[in-house]
């Protein structure tokens, strides 16, 4: 097969491209830019996330630690980002970050130490569940088609309650069963969930007055999913064979 | 945590028939886990379940995933087959002394059986447990795993004989403690593991692996049962220091309530006077050690909280239906219900808890998506953003390929306790050496991916010393592909004055901010991100910042077999269209050709040179010289069928 374009103009990367798409629907509606540090604290990226000491998810495997200094992580997830914002900004409000995060896990085409996540958060006086699943129909749409067909689930994490799971129908199989979904038919996208009191409480928000939702995906595996890109190693390889392809 | 279930023994706690394994798998991953995978043999089908983390304290057990099912599809469970046995009449039967010394032994539930005998479980019990994926010992053994597979408690039993006493004390070990374990391997214990213990030493670790001290063998005839419950992290910790994970301990890891303990005890003594019991045998009173009796619990739930959260409209009814299912007592208490939570179910602790109970019990495919309402202002997508955006804009439009490169690197000012990798143990302190190592790789590929010169930009964090901060850097090199008479280092002031221009500040200023590196290798400029930032002003909108095409075409794997490079150059007379060339090139190159790029022209006595380099690759095997010698001369061929068409 050939690739005939000449090099005219440059390439954004694969993964910047995915951001723009999506803040294009975030920016519609009304989702602000937040950021946080890589380099976090134990209390933002746990205590206050309901993730305490002790619990499974804070083993001490799966996190880097700093050397020479005391409860300092590499954050694990974005959503160090929550309870940082909640702090300084009253509700309503409505944010998305992304960017790097960091787990001890060993390295193969489908698993990376480094690897980035975007997460959306929503605090208001009326949101529901309802306005989660439309959001998410809408953001996976975009993502993958007017026609993907979309399911959601009970899943779990520790700072949200109710939790979710969202699932897209596999396209390479259109839901016989493939490599892809793993014969399921779906393909894991998506986590969500309404955000949990006490993280919301920790922000100093008063959790009987306002509710929010959250939800967030693997940023590399969405445009892996979306593109067709296989290793995911390639993504902070600086390997023009991937970006100049986009 | 996946978990594989037997769909026979699932069927056999309900009072009716299962919905098919299809059927099942389709409720659960709705309503409760994800089913992963579905196995089918002769004798079962296995149920592979992704039971959530918060689950574990229960739905291990047969039994309480059972419940889940039977909430879920109406059918009725079996009330567990066991009676309750009081000790026996008439005959005192000696029973264990208990003595617990700390907290972290939450309940120890022990009684002695006297005159069972020990061989081969029946048929159906052998069965049951090979089908749940667990190997048969003995009678007594199996029924103890018997019940924690069904139950989630873990239960142990100790050869009475053995146990000097019958004294059993649950203390840490002693320095210099060890315990030969039942599979043979000597563990040397140390102060802050927990141990079920006699007068003369370790049993077993608690809540993870007996010893076969006072191992049940054929000559058993008296036996000591335990059924006790152990703190969690106390568990976790000790398995993980000794390396050795059970089912034992990998249900007491999740934290399990301290109330099965007593129906765990039941139903063992039940099946174990019913599998290796005789007219002999006698048990005694039980032992039950409780110092914090887990307190029943119950929550407020508010229906107009329910109905607020999901966005639904449900009657009291509806909520008081499904709670019903699930097999929680409710009491009304004004507009709002007390809920009385059954023991097992740890993972309810607050209201929200409960909704979520409510949700997806009744299927959230069943909730309708609302819209968000409106915002009303514009959102700020701060400057940070808006300018690295603009920033990447400009770069591209210019030709630049945008990077990003790992943030674990060899070498830096902060270091990683607990590194993946010898070379991933420090965070970068900038970005240039990642830029350096994009020049160099991508260099080689010059050919392949039709580029004279290799210019690369990255806007990301590094980690100084004192803070967090964020970079930009840019990157140009040379392939041996170029033929241009400018200079790397011209092109390099050139795109950062044009960068200046464009974000409206003095080319000085931003030189202020500005290392440029150059080696044989490219030249390389980084640029304090946050300093340039600070000198702009805010932007009064974001209107623009974010149009960009979405690119709909999928990514064609790299392939991992080396390309071969040619070159082909020719003379044709003036005014011959250049893209006639290129089309008889790609057409007698064939697929193998992956890239041709036009490196050279120019103009002689009325001729026109055009030079291409052709990269030839393929996805299956390196190419031979001879296979692209072969394609090379149908490219000379066709192109000089050209009248007037000749190749150098």
């Amino acid at each position: 097969m050939h690739i005939e374009k000449i090099q005219r103009n440059g390439h954004l990367h694969p993964l910047t491209l995915i951001i723009r798409d999506l803040l294009e629907i975030f920016i519609s509606l009304g989702f602000s830019i937040a950021e946080s540090p890589e380099l976090e604290s134990e209390h933002y990226n746990f205590d206050v996330l309901n993730i305490p000491k002790n619990h499974p998810a804070r083993d001490m495997q799966d996190t880097f630690w700093i050397k020479g200094r005391k409860d300092t992580v590499l954050r694990t997830h974005v959503s160090n980002t929550q309870v940082r914002y909640m702090e300084n900004n009253k509700p309503p409000l409505r944010i998305v970050y992304f960017g790097k995060v960091f787990r001890s896990e060993a390295t193969d085409a489908t698993h990376e130490a480094q690897f980035r996540q975007f997460e959306a958060l929503a605090v208001g006086e009326d949101i529901t569940l309802g306005n989660l699943k439309w959001t998410l129909e809408l953001f996976l749409k975009k993502l993958f088609g007017e026609n993907a067909e979309i399911r959601i689930r009970p899943g779990y994490f520790p700072f949200v309650e109710p939790g979710l799971e969202a699932d897209v129908a596999c396209f390479k199989c259109a839901g016989r069963g493939c490599g892809l979904c793993k014969h399921t038919g779906w393909i894991e996208v998506l986590g969500a969930g309404m955000v949990h009191p006490k993280v919301l409480e920790a922000g100093g928000i008063d959790s009987t007055k306002w509710r929010g939702f959250a939800f967030g995906a693997g940023w590399e595996r969405i445009a892996m999913l979306k593109y067709g890109i296989d290793d995911i190693r390639l993504f902070s390889s600086g390997d023009l064979r991937l970006v100049n392809q986009f | 945590m996946e978990i594989r279930f037997s769909y026979s023994v699932l069927a056999s706690l309900f009072d009716g028939a299962l919905p098919s394994v299809k059927e099942l798998e389709h409720l659960l991953t709705l309503h409760s886990f994800e089913v992963t995978s579905v196995l089918e043999d002769k004798n079962d089908s296995y149920i592979t379940i992704d039971i959530l983390p918060n689950r574990a304290h229960d739905c291990l057990g047969y039994y309480f995933l059972a419940k889940e099912i039977s909430v879920l599809t109406g059918i009725t469970l079996k009330p567990l087959p066991f009676e309750k046995k009081e000790s026996s009449a008439g005959v005192e039967v000696t029973f264990p002394s208990v003595t617990v010394s700390t907290p972290l032994c939450r309940r120890y539930i022990s009684r002695r059986i006297n005159s069972v005998s020990v061989g081969e479980s029946p048929a159906w019990l052998r069965d049951a447990l090979l089908t749940m994926g667990q190997k048969s010992i003995n009678n007594i053994v199996d029924a103890t795993n018997y019940v924690m597979w069904i139950t989630n408690q873990p239960l142990h039993a100790f050869d009475a004989a053995k146990v000097v006493d019958s004294a059993i004390t649950i203390r840490f070990a002693k320095k210099g403690e060890s315990i030969l374990t039942l599979d043979g391997k000597r563990i040397e214990l140390d102060t802050t593991t927990l141990t079920i213990a006699d007068p003369d030493g370790p049993l077993a670790i608690a809540g993870v692996k007996g010893g076969v001290r006072a191992e049940i063998t054929r000559e058993t005839s008296d036996i000591i049962l335990e059924s006790a419950n152990f703190d969690s992290v106390s568990v976790r910790k000790a398995s993980q220091k000794i390396g050795i994970r059970t089912e034992s301990s990998k249900r007491f890891e999740h934290e399990i309530s301290p109330e099965l303990a007593a129906l765990g005890m039941d139903f063992v003594t039940d099946l174990i006077l019913k599998v290796g019991g005789s007219g002999e045998t006698r048990i005694s009173d039980v032992v039950d050690v409780y110092a914090n009796k887990d307190e029943s619990r119950s929550i407020i739930l508010s229906p107009e909280r329910v109905n607020r959260i999901l966005g639904t409209e449900f009657s009291d009814k509806d909520i008081t239906e499904i709670l019903d299912r699930l097999d929680f007592k409710v009491d009304r208490e004004g507009e709002s219900y007390q809920v009385q939570i059954p023991s097992e179910r740890i993972d309810i602790q607050i209201e929200a808890d409960l909704i979520e109970e409510v949700g997806r019990v009744w299927g959230y495919d069943k909730i309708k998506g609302t819209p968000l309402s409106l915002w009303g202002m514009e959102p700020n997508l701060g400057k940070n953003y808006f300018y690295r955006a603009k920033i990447e804009d400009i770069l591209v439009n210019s030709g630049f390929s945008q990077i990003e490169m790992y943030s674990l690197v060899p070498k830096g000012d902060i270091e990683i306790e607990n590194p993946l990798a010898e070379d991933k143990n420090f965070l970068r302190n900038n970005l240039k050496d990642g830029v350096l190592l994009a020049l160099r790789h991508n260099a080689q590929y010059g050919d392949l991916l039709g580029v004279p010169r290799v210019k690369v930009f990255e806007i990301g964090t590094i980690f100084k010393k004192s803070a967090e901060r964020v970079s930009f850097a840019l990157g140009i090199r040379n392939t041996k592909l170029y033929r241009g008479k400018e200079k790397e280092s011209v092109e390099l002031k050139n795109i950062l004055n044009f960068l200046a221009e464009k974000l409206g500040i003095p080319e000085e200023k931003l030189a202020s901010y500005t290392e440029v590196l150059e080696s044989e290798e490219g030249v390389i400029a980084e640029i304090g991100f946050e300093e340039l930032i600070a000198s702009l002003p805010n932007p009064s909108s974001y209107k623009d910042v974010l149009r960009v095409e979405s690119p709909t075409h999928r990514f064609v794997s790299l392939s991992p077999f080396p390309f071969i490079s040619r070159d082909i150059a020719l003379f044709v007379p003036e005014g011959t269209e250049k893209e006639l060339i290129e089309k008889s090139i790609v057409e007698e190159g064939g697929f193998l050709l992956v890239r041709q790029t036009l490196f050279d022209v120019f103009e002689k006595e009325g001729k026109m040179s055009y030079a291409y380099r052709l990269a030839f690759q393929a996805t299956d095997r390196t190419l031979t010289d001879t296979e692209i010698n072969n394609i090379m001369k149908r490219v000379t061929a066709r192109l000089e069928g050209n009248p007037g068409w000749q190749v150098r």
